[in-house]
């Protein structure tokens, strides 16, 4: 603190009251007298349980999916690696939005993979699977970028050692990668679920919004806006002390 | 539909500078700021070029956005001169305004090019295996599909409740849904990519368009002056080319 | 467990060919970059030679179109970092080495606390590698070495992390445990070498320069860098029959010393000497009966424990400073060093 520049406060402090003003001016909003019966609505829990449902199956998915190509993009030496690494950060910078839009072209019941799955008799659209497809694509990326960082910088000494020592491969990742790569891991877990819970753009442009079947909690706050903005701002609560619960307990555990 | 939002933010903010710039000037050109439901944006776009044509110095800055959007908008202070709302409901919830109705919209059933689920009135929509996309009951034009499926005594089984109307309408023409509940104007601005389906039962949903000036409005002649162009007999002719109907 | 290789890595200029015999400890030296590590690398899999072959008793390690997997060599090396993994007790560590190898647990159990009590840190079993210290950490890394029953065990640098009082009962402790084993230990230490390993190979510049049992290689050293590992004075000269000629020209200083052995006349010797047998005459002193003195110029002097070190002319003296008080001695001085003939060893140069 000493080392600092007395004028870095003044940026710190808007910076700050930018992130925290919006988050006050909210609550200050709440009509806490009405505030339990808002959120107890059929619609609201039903928004709430497939949010939750749904978050905690597309996180699954992530670090599914997420820790191979961490291990992958970390560990392995290819020409077109860092491209490949870039490549797969696309739906970090992309607006959800788009991100939908490219879904819709791959699984809608016109797309790439969606025109053949039709036939089969298989629809992912206006489907929860569309809705846990949305975010696992959106979430993917904040697994993927956290271990492999982990991973990269705590390098493969100890992996050397395990293979000298004639542990086999799968061994060596499950009891010694894995192990000590665990914080960056859980603090890639909660990211996912956090950006999953939070997703709307990919969501209501791939899935549709239907009560109960893809209509999670974002969805469910943006059109209680237009008719009830009361509710709206109940559940907006709600995602709020959800996201504040996450990262610390997140925080205790590892450091983000 | 979040991108058109920050559309109308962005929008209002350049606006409050305009305005601004204006008062200082003496003067410089004068800007009217209307806002209107998304629908509107075509028949309203050709308009302002028309007020803009008849009044020199004078420029028009549209905010199209939900309805319900734009009150919210409005109720925290949003500096427009003219609102005009897809519905009266809406409308009802600004106390102050003196809405006059200028257009009228009815239901129509679009379908993708080639009706590939071979949809032909509101008994199909109810049929099992149309993917059928209408608007949630909380926006204006899905309040008008409720009231269809209740005067017809159907039960409709919707896979998706949109936001907005063009949601529904992109869910028709992407293919993704069989069938919509849309407006006229909605069918007529898609073009080839949608065909419609009128139904006898529309009748008992018209959609009712109220236009007012917006109290506080630093230019309400020159609002009235636009109210007045979209209310006479220019405005509906523009209105009608796009598929609305007179209120 | 013997192992023999043959390897050539171009991108390293590596080009050596080794042996070493079951039960035997081979050491590595050689300087800084001369391809001890990448020999290890080699032996446990994880660098591949452009051409060669490895093979540990009958089993191939490396051949064209050959290549078994580090984890399945059952080559363990050992570093001067221990590598103890941190997420796992001291026990955990041991125990990791006997599952891999799919001992049951509960005789990997047992045999992690004989292993333990063996290395004398039984208490310690419970702790995380991080509550060690670094020679406690290094000695479950040798157990945890061990436990993982190598055929080969391949020691890089094991005790140049360690302080100065530790390392003597490390060093007891690996021999014990290299005793009855096949290893391949590196070091820059001349007590490593003297106490773990039966025999040396010098390597320098990707090549090995010469080998042999390890007293024979530091009792008469054939390249400067065994000559300084051991110790020695290097002088390289022929033999006439009577004294080794250190120049070609008549002036040539002849040096006086006993052969190791019989020795052809007029071929290439070496002479060997300490440098704390080197003496220093006064100006215009003589020789004592039977030495020799060498005159050269002095390059250099440095504290050398608690005597003083004199370069001069490639031959280093180690002098008391009690001795050079009467010398005033300069870098640029001529001085006559002095050596006696029964301090300098004389044998054939390969």
């Amino acid at each position: 603190m000493r080392t600092l520049p007395r004028w870095v406060l003044i940026p710190a402090l808007l910076g700050g009251l930018l992130v925290l003003l919006p988050l006050v001016a909210m609550a200050a909003r709440v009509q806490w007298d009405s505030f339990g019966a808002l959120l107890t609505s059929e619609s609201s829990l039903a928004a709430l349980r497939l949010s939750l449902q749904t978050s905690a199956t597309s996180t699954l998915a992530c670090v599914i999916l997420g820790v191979p190509m961490a291990l992958l993009l970390a560990r392995s030496d290819f020409p077109g690696l860092s491209l490949l690494r870039s490549l797969v950060l696309i739906p970090l910078v992309l607006p959800p939005v788009v991100g939908g839009i490219a879904l819709l072209y791959t699984f809608g019941r016109q797309g790439l993979i969606g025109r053949h799955l039709e036939v089969l008799g298989v629809q992912i659209a206006f489907s929860t699977t569309a809705v846990v497809l949305a975010q696992t694509f959106v979430a993917l990326p904040f697994l993927v970028i956290s271990l492999e960082g982990a991973l990269r910088t705590a390098g493969t000494r100890y992996e050397v050692a395990a293979a000298s020592l004639g542990a086999k491969p799968s061994r060596v990742l499950s009891r010694v990668t894995l192990p000590l790569a665990l914080p960056a891991l859980l603090s890639g877990t909660v990211l996912s679920f956090a950006r999953a819970l939070g997703e709307f753009g990919a969501t209501i442009t791939f899935a549709g919004s239907l009560q109960g079947t893809t209509r999670t909690l974002p969805l469910e706050i943006y059109l209680q806006r237009e008719s009830d903005p009361q509710a709206a701002i109940a559940l907006s609560v709600v995602l709020m002390i959800v996201a504040v619960l996450i990262i610390a307990v997140a925080r205790r555990r590892v450091p983000l | 539909m979040r991108a058109r939002v920050r559309l109308a933010g962005a929008a209002s903010g350049v606006v409050l500078a305009l305005g601004a710039a204006g008062c200082g000037g003496g003067d410089a050109s004068t800007t009217l700021v209307v806002y209107a439901a998304a629908s509107l944006q075509a028949p309203f776009e050709e308009l302002g070029e028309q007020f803009e044509a008849a009044h020199e110095d004078v420029e028009v800055e549209f905010s199209f956005a939900g309805s319900s959007t734009l009150v919210a908008q409005l109720q925290e202070g949003a500096p427009a001169d003219v609102f005009a709302s897809a519905d009266t409901a809406t409308m009802d919830r600004l106390t102050s305004a003196e809405p006059v109705d200028f257009a009228s919209n009815t239901l129509m059933i679009a379908v993708p090019a080639g009706n590939p689920a071979h949809v032909r009135d509101l008994a199909s929509l109810a049929r099992e295996g149309v993917d059928l996309v209408v608007c949630a009951p909380e926006v204006p034009c899905g309040a008008a599909s409720a009231k269809v499926e209740d005067s017809s005594g159907f039960t409709f089984a919707p896979v998706s409740e949109e936001q907005s109307v063009t949601d529904v309408l992109t869910k028709v023409t992407s293919g993704e849904a069989d069938a919509g509940l849309v407006y006229v104007s909605d069918v007529r601005r898609a073009g080839d990519a949608v065909e419609g389906i009128e139904f006898a039962e529309a009748a008992d949903a018209v959609n009712t368009y109220p236009i007012t000036t917006v109290d506080g409005s630093a230019h309400e002649e020159l609002g009235q002056e636009f109210v007045d162009l979209v209310t006479g007999g220019a405005g509906l002719a523009v209105l009608d080319e796009y598929g609305f109907a007179e209120a | 467990m013997s192992l023999t290789l043959r390897a050539t890595v171009p991108d390293r200029d590596l080009d050596v060919a080794l042996e070493v015999a079951d039960g035997e400890t081979l050491a590595l030296v050689g300087p800084n970059g001369a391809g001890k590590s990448s020999i290890l690398s080699l032996i446990e899999g994880t660098l591949r030679p452009a051409t060669g072959r490895i093979t540990l008793d009958d089993g191939v390690l490396t051949a064209p179109g050959t290549w078994v997997p580090p984890h399945d060599r059952a080559v363990t090396t050992l570093t001067q970092d221990p590598v103890l993994f941190p997420h796992l007790t001291v026990a955990g560590n041991i125990m990791f080495a006997l599952r891999s190898h799919g001992v049951p647990r509960r005789e990997a159990r047992a045999a992690t606390s004989q292993w333990l009590t063996e290395i004398d840190l039984a208490e310690l079993a419970s702790r995380r590698p991080s509550q060690l210290s670094g020679g406690q950490a290094q000695r479950v890394a040798i157990a945890r070495a061990l436990a993982a029953g190598p055929r080969l065990l391949l020691l890089d640098e094991p005790m140049a992390a360690l302080d100065i009082d530790v390392a003597p009962a490390l060093r007891e402790q690996l021999r014990r445990s290299l005793a009855e084993r096949t290893a391949i230990i590196v070091s820059h230490d001349v007590l490593d070498t003297v106490t773990l390993a039966d025999r040396v190979a010098v390597l320098e510049h990707g090549r090995i320069l010469e080998q042999g049992p390890t007293q024979d290689v530091l009792a008469r050293p054939q390249e400067s860098f065994t000559a300084r590992l051991a110790g020695l004075n290097l002088l390289t000269g022929i033999w006439d029959g009577r004294v080794v000629r250190l120049g070609s020209d008549r002036s040539a200083d002849a040096l006086a010393g006993c052969p190791v052995g019989p020795l052809e006349s007029g071929s290439r010797v070496r002479a060997a000497v300490r440098p704390a047998r080197v003496g220093v005459v006064e100006e215009g002193g003589a020789a004592p009966p039977g030495a020799t003195l060498l005159r050269r110029v002095v390059t250099g002097l440095e504290p050398f424990g608690d005597l003083v070190r004199v370069r001069a002319g490639g031959i280093a003296a180690d002098l008391t400073p009690h001795q050079l008080a009467h010398l005033p001695l300069r870098p640029g001085d001529t001085v006559a060093l002095c050596v006696r003939a029964e301090d300098v060893s004389i044998y054939p140069a390969h």
